[in-house]
């Protein structure tokens, strides 16, 4: 549940939202606040100055007290007003209030006493009826001494604006959030569906039709490229798929053979009773069969081994020509029977790999060469080093492969033309010989002219020299 | 009665040889499609058993060679594959069985004799002409009652004439389908034989019930003549 990309997308799309919708909020409140309050001192600056101007005026002229007098009394509009949330004073030097606008003076109310405010000074306090006010204060040198002049605006409209801004978003933020995040909840949905039909599309796809295919063309533009990974990978899926399926029929077809052999040979010897010469017969020839049996188990496990990597082998330093004089010296009695001279040329190359694997490539190389030559045939082995590579060739002089089955010597079981009642092995030879050298990192390439010779060439990468 | 193998596994085709001619058939071996298909073509068989992968030619492609020329005998394919497929394919094709290897040799014996009867007017495994009793599948012969025994030859030239009882068969008819290729017979051995057989079968009964068809050959007839 926890692990749904719907849910995640829902969940990380209302934390971004969150954090963005509550930062904005706190930042308009704050430039809302700051606007209303510099709105504020403008006014009350210009309300000191107009003051200071006309004290400045009278005083000039010695008429400074009357001009105070004038200040206290005879205001007009808001200052008139009793409380009306707009309000000045006058404070001397000692901090005496020596003049105030009648909205203040009418109800017996005063502001906080400022003196000696060189520059002026402003504040938020609690002002007469206790309702907020912004206070200015500023002093200036008139002729009998320093006085303070201030103003106050309330604030308390201000404050309500602000509340109320407070209010709505504190409203507005959870249906906000609510529609948000369920929006966010059938976009992804939306969006999510054509994965839904992509996964169908591939559930469509079982082992029995690994043919089958996504079609690239149906699949939504950010979905292309993974239908495209997926044909790949069934690609290849069906391929080892396919190659699991003929080695299995294949091998399994090869046991029968032998199996049906003893198979027969118990059924019909038990029918009556024979001679122990008879009975001997038939338990060579089942011993016969077991043996081919074996052989087969024995190849396919070999086989299977290099295919999947289940013995990964200790790449060790080794010696091709050790290698090839230890084949020949398997091979020699073989060769020899049947009247088949093997020359061998080459200098000393060194791969990395397995001393082992590498011995079964070439003596099943060198076998075949002599079990398809012709008597009396010759073998020439040649061991060179070209680009980074050992190229190791067994040619022979034999029957040769026909040309439209020269892919085919590597595949699992194949045997060249077995009428010609050469069925002595397996079939499984060359392509053992395929996985070693592939697992080397090498490859193979075969020549062949019909009745004339095959040439079968390793590649081998040489050994990495520091 | 006569039968054809046509496998490349030298060792299973000789015994499957060695097991059905000791059930008294006459067995011939072909070791590849070719050959098979030659055999096929000129020795005609009362049951051919067919392996599928066969080299030069493979098993069912000389089958529906042999079909397309008006060969009727019954074939048995025998293969290492068991795809119901290749199954399928092979009965299409115009076989008539099918045995997947590795096989019960009772199994295959089982099935040529109903090949066999399949073939004839006798429907089961016990032919019966009047007193006669043939078991083809015990080889078991017995006259009014009582055990009649024959040699391996002997029974094979009986239950040939039984299957094909109340026609008349000529020489070379019996010599196509119980002595094989290899054996060079002269058809006046098949008059020998069937002296043995009148001796072993007709000698001690007043009813006889083999026959001789002047200028024509032999027959094995129910019902007095």
């Amino acid at each position: 549940m926890f692990n749904s990309i719907r849910l995640k997308l829902v969940i990380w799309f209302l934390i971004i939202f969150s954090v963005v919708f509550t930062t904005l909020e706190i930042f308009l409140y704050y430039k809302l606040e700051s606007i209303i309050i510099s709105k504020t001192e403008h006014h009350l600056s210009t309300t000191l100055d107009t003051i200071a101007g006309l004290l400045k005026l009278e005083d000039d002229h010695g008429q400074l007290q009357m001009e105070l007098v004038e200040l206290s009394n005879s205001a007009q509009g808001v200052y008139a007003e009793k409380l009306s949330g707009q309000y000045y004073q006058i404070v001397n030097a000692s901090g005496i209030i020596i003049a105030r606008s009648p909205s203040l003076s009418l109800a017996d109310e005063k502001l906080p006493v400022v003196t000696n405010a060189v520059t002026p000074q402003f504040e938020t306090v609690t002002g007469p009826n206790n309702v907020p006010i912004r206070l200015v204060s500023v002093s200036y040198r008139f002729s009998e001494g320093l006085l303070t002049l201030q103003a106050a605006d309330s604030l308390e409209d201000n404050y309500k604006l602000l509340s109320s801004f407070r209010k709505t978003v504190i409203i507005t933020y959870p249906v906000i959030f609510l529609l948000c995040g369920a929006g966010t909840f059938f976009i992804t949905g939306w969006a999510l569906r054509s994965i839904r039909s992509f996964a169908d599309s591939i559930d469509q796809i079982s082992d029995r039709e690994l043919s089958k295919r996504i079609n690239e063309e149906d699949a939504v533009h950010e979905l292309k490229g993974l239908a495209g990974s997926f044909n790949k990978m069934l690609n290849r899926l069906e391929l080892s798929f396919n190659k699991q399926r003929q080695f299995l029929s294949d091998a399994s077809h090869e046991l029968r053979t032998p199996t049906s052999i003893i198979r027969s040979y118990c059924d019909v010897t038990l029918t009556r009773e024979r001679s122990a010469d008879e009975y001997r017969e038939v338990l060579r020839k089942i011993s016969e069969s077991v043996n081919r049996m074996c052989n087969i188990i024995n190849r396919i496990l070999t086989i299977s081994r290099f295919d999947y990597n289940v013995v990964s082998f200790r790449p060790v330093r080794v010696d091709i020509q050790e290698v090839i004089n230890d084949v020949l010296r398997l091979v020699e009695p073989n060769a020899a029977g049947r009247g088949i001279k093997i020359n061998c040329a080459g200098k000393d190359v060194f791969v990395n790999g397995d001393r082992e694997g590498l011995t079964e490539v070439f003596s099943n190389l060198v076998e075949n060469a002599i079990k398809y030559n012709k008597p009396e045939g010759i073998i020439d082995i040649n061991i060179r080093e070209e680009n980074g590579y050992a190229i190791i060739s067994v040619a022979d002089t034999g029957i040769g492969i026909p040309e439209d089955e020269i892919g085919k010597v590597f595949d699992r079981f194949y045997r060249v033309d077995s009428s010609r009642g050469q069925t002595v092995g397996s079939g499984l030879g060359l392509s053992i010989v395929g996985a070693i050298v592939e697992s080397h990192g090498g490859n193979i390439k075969v020549e062949s002219t019909l009745g004339k010779g095959s040439v079968f060439s390793v590649f081998l990468p040489l050994e990495n020299l520091p | 009665m006569r039968i054809l193998i046509i496998e490349d596994e030298k060792d299973l085709a000789f015994i499957i040889k060695k097991g059905l001619e000791e059930e008294g058939y006459i067995v011939d071996e072909a070791n590849d499609g070719e050959e098979g298909q030659y055999m096929a073509e000129n020795y005609p068989a009362d049951v051919i058993i067919l392996d599928i992968m066969l080299p030069k030619i493979d098993g069912l492609t000389l089958l529906s060679n042999i079909r397309k020329k008006a060969i009727t005998t019954p074939v048995i394919l025998l293969t290492a594959r068991d795809a119901i497929l290749d199954k399928i394919k092979g009965l299409d094709t115009g076989a008539d069985d099918y045995l997947t290897k590795p096989f019960v040799f009772d199994e295959l014996l089982a099935r040529i004799r109903t090949l066999i009867r399949r073939q004839s007017a006798v429907k089961e495994s016990v032919i019966r002409i009047d007193d006669l009793e043939i078991n083809t599948a015990t080889h078991e012969v017995t006259r009014g009652g009582t055990p009649v025994t024959l040699s391996a030859r002997e029974y094979a030239l009986l239950e040939y004439l039984a299957y094909n009882k109340d026609n008349v068969v000529s020489r070379t008819d019996i010599v196509e389908h119980i002595y094989n290729e290899e054996s060079d017979m002269d058809s006046n051995i098949v008059d020998v034989y069937i002296n043995y057989l009148r001796n072993k079968l007709d000698k001690d009964h007043d009813h006889k019930l083999i026959h001789t068809v002047r200028g024509a050959g032999y027959m094995l007839k129910s019902g007095q003549t």
